[in-house]
């Protein structure tokens, strides 16, 4: 299976302090000391990633009600899986992971200085998201060289596609011990900073709705505004 | 007894500002100049903690400035309150309760029970922590063990929820309803769902985790 490991993360204090469900611009007049403390830890995080991105493609082979059936036989359920995918001529299965380090790092950290551990936590996130994006962008461009689209990424957890249900379907269209990471059987992905995701890759596809339509922290995540404005 | 109102309005500023060093002063400056270690801790130190999880529950306040003040507040109580209180009232307990604290089975997410954690061990409570993936059998032995007064179960996954049930099933089977109180939180966890599976209590966050604990020592004595 393609592993994709050469990324260019770039992570800026304002996307870890969102992480850590705080409003950067009011930080920084406030509590600028915290802000010092989210630029640390950029430095302390950068030098522990180790971006890594696996990735599969599947033809479609027909639609079914709540889900699609690949050619392979393999099925995929789930409301946001029909709704998204079903224009699809292929989906793109992919795993995104930052490898162990930061996270234990962190949680090292965490055990004396909670503030600075959640820091780095929060350093983790944004930047397994960032390699998500990143990924994302790479495959929309890539589709786009045969005037093909994507859909928006669907991720298990999202509304419409329980984890329990999505994370061993996509562990089954892709082998995850491949980029190091793992699936335990509570369907937590380890390292834990890894994001499982699917695009719907072909013509014409329903472009309506944005990720945070079926993301079940829609109503409080900080990033939200952002991927709006981004959508717009 | 002066009023320690503005004391207390005072001291949570230093927390909420994060000065370590100007807490630790102004706690010694108010404990030598005739307040009892006590009543610092009641009046003071503890309504200055009520004050800052309120202006958190109100959303006046971030989640890194919360645990900022919360580490700053450790310190003071760690460095100048409890050595004052040995000191002068030898004796006197500040533990309001013993916790065992974890995330169940099958759950590997550990900051939000850290978050959890650390404020109880500033309102004082003897929190004695398990760490993650704790089988509800463990849970309970060691809550045994430690008699322990409640017991804090997270979860962040749909997928280890079910580990919450048992763990209160096996704190009935094993007699200690009424004696081990459990409360549970987490993200997917609703007050529904605590209910439904027969804990004591539910906490939203951290703050409202350490609210509960407080009223279930209350409903205890």
């Amino acid at each position: 299976m393609p592993i994709l490991d050469q990324w260019n993360l770039r992570l800026d204090a304002d996307a870890i302090l969102r992480g850590q469900g705080a409003d950067p611009v009011i930080l920084r007049t406030r509590r600028p000391n915290l802000v010092k403390i989210a630029e640390q830890a950029i430095g302390e995080a950068l030098t522990r990633v180790y971006p890594i991105v696996l990735y599969e493609r599947y033809p479609v082979g027909s639609i079914l009600h709540n889900s699609i059936r690949l050619l392979n036989g393999k099925e995929i359920t789930g409301k946001a899986i029909s709704q998204y995918l079903s224009s699809s001529k292929e989906v793109l299965v992919m795993v995104c992971s930052i490898g162990a380090e930061l996270e234990e790092y962190a949680s090292q950290v965490m055990e004396t200085d909670m503030v600075h551990g959640l820091a780095l936590y929060g350093a983790g996130s944004a930047a397994v998201e960032a390699l998500a994006n990143a990924a994302c962008q790479y495959f929309e461009e890539q589709a786009a060289q045969k005037n093909w689209q994507t859909t928006i990424p669907l991720s298990p957890g999202m509304i419409g596609w329980p984890i329990e249900v999505g994370q061993p379907q996509i562990f089954s269209l892709l082998d995850g011990e491949q980029a190091g990471v793992k699936l335990t059987e509570s369907a937590i992905m380890l390292p834990m900073k890894s994001l499982s995701l699917i695009l719907g890759l072909g013509e014409d596809l329903n472009q309506q709705g944005t990720p945070c339509d079926y993301c079940s922290m829609r109503d409080i995540c900080k990033y939200r505004s952002d991927h709006a404005k981004q959508d717009a | 007894m002066p009023d320690l109102t503005a004391y207390s309005q005072e001291f949570a500023q230093l927390l909420l500002n994060s000065d370590v060093q100007r807490a630790k002063e102004y706690s010694l400056e108010l404990l030598d100049g005739g307040i009892s270690p006590i009543d610092f801790f009641n009046d003071i130190f503890t309504v200055a903690l009520t004050e800052i999880g309120d202006k958190f529950a109100r959303l006046d306040i971030f989640l890194p400035e919360l645990m900022d003040a919360a580490e700053t507040a450790k310190t003071v109580s760690t460095e100048v309150v409890q050595p004052k209180l040995a000191e002068k009232n030898a004796g006197y307990n500040t533990i309001r309760g013993k916790i065992v604290l974890c995330s169940v089975k099958g759950d590997l997410h550990d900051i939000g029970k850290n978050m959890v954690k650390l404020m109880l061990q500033v309102n004082g409570f003897d929190v004695i922590d398990l760490g993650v993936d704790i089988s509800p059998r463990d849970t309970i032995r060691k809550a045994k063990e430690e008699e322990a007064d409640l017991i804090g179960l997270s979860s962040l996954m749909t997928t280890s929820m079910p580990y919450m049930k048992e763990t209160v099933e096996l704190r009935d089977e094993f007699g200690l309803k009424g004696k081990v109180k459990v409360i549970v939180g987490g993200a997917p966890i609703t007050p529904e769902y605590s209910h439904q599976i027969g804990a004591d209590a539910f906490g939203r966050d951290a703050i409202e985790g350490v609210r509960e604990c407080l009223r279930l020592m209350e409903s205890t004595k």
